[in-house]
């Protein structure tokens, strides 16, 4: 019996000091509360939303305990793949995963969390072949009206645009985003985004956010990352490598942070014509292009900064 | 009856077993199963909690006691990205002390954070729920959720058959 993530469903063996244990404990609990507060006395939906609390796989696992819980499983609310077992079958035989969804009742989830800790230079193909399996997870999880989706997947583009309109909080590591879309207009309600040691190479686009915290993140230095999210309310900027990106405009801010690692640069010379963020251009050499955005918000608290930036009569 | 002190609005919340408790309305309001009764202007006098005691009931207001400053308007946790990373850590350690209760204790919680419907309370209780029975055998398990094992013998194998997929 496999013992992977969390439980293991080994034979019906009973320890006898264990049992003592218990015993011990049950008194104090009948002392205390009458012996009614067990967490099998709670109702089904309370007892699944405990549940989701689990590994997806251990979750399924309950169904050996007794017969009320054989098919409780089936409307957990979450999905939580966190097992490298759960890829296996990325060979083209069937996943854990596959069969979850397959099996599971179609009821709403209240968050999707999946992480591998496959590395792709490990082996690039199963991470390739693992990645493509994680497709179709994720829109089953936004067919589920999914509010929260948490993703890690390292090094690997998410070539998909997500579309919902439940999906509120968006939390990405380790990923890497290039080539690709970070446009979230399709994601009107969605208003919390992280992204932790992310690579990012291209714009972000989002009209819902309220707050976004990028930390130990690179950027690219060609094109520069422009980030616009013009209803931020909360914003924590702290990558350690790459050109800081360029900020829109973003009246509604009320709290930012912004620490730019040692590895940073913060202004652009490319001097190229189509980069809108160059400060070698005319008419942008006299100001800090990476922050202006930042200069139209009330109550700007600028926290941190490492790294020894020009501040200009825009904050002052 | 709804009193001012300090310039807050306060109210009173009454357990079953005749406790009455005076909070600020904000931290009432960490409730979203209170904050309703507010809003729909049904608690200007005390409010009575069924079915939680004053012992869990304290618990409960001192849990949104901690809570309340750091919840934005919008209801995003503090740790999202406005507060100080500090602060955050401070309130996770918090947790970790308030939650190191009995299994009754807990349980009348997570029933309490259930009916008040304060989440972040429903999560830490789920959560060190399944922290405490993660790693233990089936039959630990069994033991530790009071629950008789019902199956017949072959019933319990067709289920392993059947979900053959989650045991592998």
């Amino acid at each position: 019996m496999s013992s992977c993530g969390g439980w293991s469903f080994g034979a019906g063996h009973t320890f006898d000091g264990m049992s003592e244990k218990l015993n011990y404990e049950e008194n104090i609990q009948t002392e205390a509360a009458g012996g009614e507060d067990r967490i099998s006395a709670l109702p089904d939906e309370l007892l699944q939303y405990v549940m989701s609390f689990l590994l997806s796989r251990d979750a399924v696992r309950t169904c050996v305990l007794a017969r009320r819980w054989r098919t409780l499983w089936k409307s957990v609310p979450a999905l939580r793949i966190d097992d490298p077992d759960s890829y296996h079958g990325a060979t083209g035989s069937s996943t854990f995963v596959d069969e979850l969804l397959r099996l599971r009742d179609p009821t709403p989830l209240n968050v999707c969390d999946i992480r591998s800790g496959c590395q792709e230079t490990a082996n690039t193909n199963w991470a390739k072949e693992a990645f493509r399996h994680m497709e179709p997870w994720l829109l089953y999880a936004l067919s589920c009206q999914v509010p929260v989706l948490r993703i890690c997947f390292p090094w690997r583009v998410i070539n998909m645009t997500l579309v919902s309109s439940h999906l509120k909080r968006l939390h990405l590591y380790r990923m890497r985003f290039e080539g690709c879309s970070l446009d979230f207009s399709s994601c009107q309600v969605l208003e919390v985004l992280e992204m932790k040691a992310c690579h990012i190479h291209v714009n972000l686009l989002s009209q819902s956010l309220r707050f976004l915290k990028i930390h130990n993140t690179s950027f690219g230095f060609d094109p520069r990352t422009r980030i616009s999210a013009p209803n931020l309310i909360g914003f924590r900027l702290a990558p350690f490598y790459g050109l800081a990106p360029l900020l829109d405009s973003m009246p509604s801010l009320v709290a930012a942070s912004i620490t730019l690692g040692e590895m940073c640069e913060e202004m652009c010379y490319c001097g190229n014509l189509s980069c809108g963020g160059c400060d070698a251009q005319a008419g942008n050499n006299d100001y800090h292009v990476a922050l202006q955005g930042l200069s139209g918000a009330t109550n700007l608290k600028l926290t941190t900064i490492s790294y020894p930036i020009r501040v200009c009569s825009h904050f002052c | 009856m709804a009193t001012r002190e300090a310039g807050k609005k306060m109210i009173m919340l009454k357990s079953p077993d005749g406790m009455e408790f005076e909070v600020e309305e904000a931290v009432a309001m960490e409730s979203q199963t209170i904050r309703k009764m507010i809003e729909d202007d049904c608690a200007d006098t005390a409010i009575l909690i069924p079915n939680i005691n004053s012992k869990i009931l304290s618990r409960v207001i001192e849990y949104c006691n901690k809570h309340v400053p750091t919840t934005g308007a919008t209801g995003a946790a503090a740790s999202d990205t406005v507060a100080p990373a500090a602060l955050a850590e401070d309130l996770k350690i918090w947790d970790a002390e308030f939650i190191k209760v009995n299994r009754a204790t807990r349980f009348n919680l997570i029933q309490a954070a259930s009916y008040l419907n304060i989440k972040g309370l429903l999560d830490l209780t789920s959560q060190t729920t399944i922290d405490t029975i993660s790693d233990n055998s089936l039959e630990e398990i069994r033991s530790f959720l009071s629950t008789k094992n019902d199956y017949l013998p072959e019933e319990e194998q067709t289920i392993r058959r059947e979900n053959q997929w989650a045991f592998q």
